[in-house]
């Protein structure tokens, strides 16, 4: 089963999986889009054809029986790398043509995991990593399966959000939208600092849920592992201030609402943050990672994610139905 | 008796919002012109839980929507396909900054305007939902799904592939991949081609048409009249409307089914030496104001007429009688035009009924409708 891998050649997740894949009896290709196209090219008729320096030959990508994302596109242009304001203040003309170049390898990206995602199952399914990047459609969907959310409300409407900071006295953060931004806490502060924000676009306000903090990675539907994050309370947002990890086992109400969850959203494997309400007891699902760092995690707390995901990964691969759930781990 | 409410998300200054409005208005609907490139500056919004305002009134009032537009608000500057003018060393830098911080902030606006329309395009019926107008701005993708579905269309790659290996310099050409700029020949000196990546593709030469799908049906088909460009908006003169040939309405109902799109629009290359017809583009925005005026196929009713149908799904209304519609339409197409131009127009170039340019700068005089009530 050849299953590729789309990432950098040199990030230590994919060298993860990688390794993970051969051992579960796959044959992983890593597609490395980086340097795309200066050394490599595409071809496209009814099939695609991928030419890289690296894989000494060229790739028929409908050969592949499934596949896994771990890095490939971002939503939004950026300038390429090696380009610095400086460089461009000698090529006036170069900004924008960068800028043009970064929507059309973004854009032929994209393509290329949208024909295969048509085709052989994807980890994960375009359109539900997607959500990650519109927070507020995911919070829309959870709550239409009853999936247990903060309440939320995206608005630049000041009367409003004066009306969420009493209903929830004044205990409410602001998330980013589209990812990319730490989450904060909605105070006077936030509101001295980013009064004119509003005038731009809308933000999204959150009802702060403090008590413990969890995180759940979620293969096919089954929770492989899942740990207490202590850390810096001073901050709302754990990332990058975690003070420990500590394995715990999920209770069996919270794994069933996990798996519902990720069945909704269509995402065979995320890392799932949770936080459980210290006051009432009840467990928030606060967010979802479509495309998790695992290594640090399996260092820590010994779960073997990597091979989790390559046996999951082997056992759907060359069908032509993601059958994303049908497949526990251990099943595999 | 509730009369229908149609979605037309786009900004009034858009002909082809202004002008389904019209016919949707006229068919006693009740058009809402919505124009998110206006959240937030001029109009609220607030989402929570299921409930989505927009200036006070709930998006799902909308029984069916049409989408034109998602909306843009970057700086002029910053617009895809504007060229910011040369700047002098010191002033880079700030511009530079600036035009991040514009970007950053155009990120989760647009996250935001998807979410809304996705959201809606699950509750609603919407022509084009937002899933295939994506595929606007994914061409390898949409030239993939029209070559699997066996719609013919030209050789096409990215990259230095064997296919740009000694092949005559005029015999392909480069596409950009995500739209925004023109197409042009592949030139043999790297550094005259667009940054790469773009999509090279074979030239096909013979005539270009113009082809309207709306719900599995052939709307209107016509030749696009233009220079010697090779990219036929740069020198369009007019439109010569004909009638496709059984293989050509076959390959253009085809890739409207392979991409699932309700309405689009169709360049097909009709190849004069093989007698093949390829694809070369399918819009799923088209543009289709300047193209009624100038063939008299009223496209902008059929579309109008479909969107009530999905309606009728949701609140079954009484139409008004064929006949006074088509009265009202005449009159509405009478105040529209200015038709001394147009006549003007059809006295041009041989074969032709006027420019895209001259129809589209009579359409900006239209008269005004229901105003967006937020």
């Amino acid at each position: 089963m050849r299953i590729g891998l789309f990432g950098r050649k040199n990030d230590p997740h994919v060298l993860s999986l990688r390794k993970a894949l051969q051992e579960a009896g796959g044959i992983p290709v890593v597609i490395d889009f980086h340097n795309f196209p200066r050394f490599n090219w595409l071809a496209m008729g009814d099939r695609i054809r991928f030419d890289d320096i690296h894989l000494r030959g060229t790739l028929d990508l409908d050969d592949l029986d499934a596949a896994c994302i771990r890095t490939i596109c971002f939503d939004w242009p950026v300038p390429m790398d090696g380009h610095t304001p400086r460089k461009d203040a000698l090529d006036p003309k170069g900004f924008t043509s960068r800028l043009r170049a970064e929507v059309m390898k973004v854009a032929t990206q994209a393509s290329v995991v949208r024909a295969l995602a048509a085709r052989i199952p994807i980890i994960n399914p375009p359109e539900s990593a997607r959500l990650h990047r519109q927070k507020a459609l995911q919070h829309h969907r959870l709550l239409l399966h009853g999936i247990p959310t903060p309440d939320t409300v995206v608005t630049n409407d000041s009367r409003r959000i004066q009306a969420f900071l009493a209903r929830h006295e004044g205990r409410v953060v602001v998330k980013p939208q589209a990812g990319g931004a730490e989450v904060v806490m909605a105070d006077d502060a936030f509101f001295e600092r980013f009064r004119d924000l509003l005038r731009y676009r809308p933000l999204m306000f959150q009802q702060f849920v403090s008590g413990r903090s969890f995180r759940c990675y979620v293969v096919g539907g089954t929770v492989v592992s899942m740990g207490e994050i202590r850390h810096d309370r001073q901050h709302v947002d754990w990332r990058e201030r975690v003070q420990a990890i500590v394995p715990v086992e999920p209770p069996t109400e919270i794994e069933c609402m996990i798996r519902r969850a990720v069945e909704h959203l269509d995402l065979p494997f995320c890392a799932i943050d949770l936080e459980e309400d210290a006051t009432t007891g009840i467990w928030y699902f606060l967010d979802f990672n479509p495309s998790p760092l695992f290594v640090h995690w399996s260092r820590v707390t010994g779960a073997p994610i990597a091979r989790h995901l390559a046996r999951y990964l082997v056992a759907i691969a060359g069908r032509e139905e993601q059958t994303r759930f049908r497949f526990a781990p251990g099943e595999a | 008796m509730k009369r229908p409410v149609i979605g037309v998300f786009g900004p009034l200054s858009d002909p082809e919002v202004r002008v389904l409005a019209a016919r949707l208005y006229n068919r006693g609907a009740d058009p809402w012109i919505i124009d998110l490139a206006r959240v937030p500056d001029q109009v609220r919004l607030a989402w929570s839980g299921g409930e989505m305002l927009l200036g006070g009134r709930s998006l799902l009032e909308v029984d069916a929507a049409f989408l034109r537009r998602t909306g843009r608000t970057l700086p002029p500057g910053l617009q895809p396909g504007t060229n910011i003018p040369p700047l002098p060393r010191d002033s880079w830098d700030g511009f530079v900054a600036k035009a991040a911080g514009a970007l950053a902030l155009e990120h989760p606006r647009v996250a935001l305007r998807t979410a809304l329309l996705t959201t809606l395009a699950r509750h609603r019926p919407v022509v084009n939902p937002p899933h295939l107008q994506r595929l606007h701005r994914l061409k390898f993708l949409l030239l993939n799904r029209l070559a699997r579905a066996g719609v013919p269309i030209p050789e096409s790659a990215v990259g230095v592939s064997p296919l740009v290996a000694g092949q005559d310099p005029d015999a392909l050409v480069a596409k950009p991949l995500a739209g925004i700029y023109k197409t042009r020949l592949l030139h043999p000196e790297p550094q005259n081609n667009p940054i790469p990546p773009f999509l090279v593709q074979r030239r096909v030469r013979g005539e270009l048409v113009r082809a309207y799908v709306l719900n599995r049906r052939v709307l209107a088909a016509a030749r696009i009249v233009f220079g010697t460009t090779v990219d036929s908006s740069e020198s369009q003169t007019g439109i010569a409307p004909v009638h496709l040939s059984e293989e050509a309405e076959s390959v253009a109902l085809r890739a409207a089914r392979a991409v699932q799109a309700p309405f689009c629009g169709l360049d097909i290359m009709l190849e004069t030496d093989t007698g093949r017809c390829f694809v070369i583009d399918l819009n799923l925005s088209p543009m289709f104001a300047a193209f009624s005026r100038l063939s008299g196929r009223d496209i902008a009713a059929s579309l109008a007429d479909h969107l009530l149908d999905l309606a009728a799904v949701r609140i079954p209304f009484p139409r008004r009688p064929a006949l006074e519609v088509l009265e009202q339409a005449k009159e509405l197409l009478a105040a529209e035009i200015d038709r001394n131009r147009c006549e003007r127009w059809s006295r041009g170039a041989p074969g032709t009924r006027g420019t895209f340019q001259e129809a589209r700068g009579t359409l900006t005089k239209a008269p005004r409708w229901p105003e967006e009530r937020n």
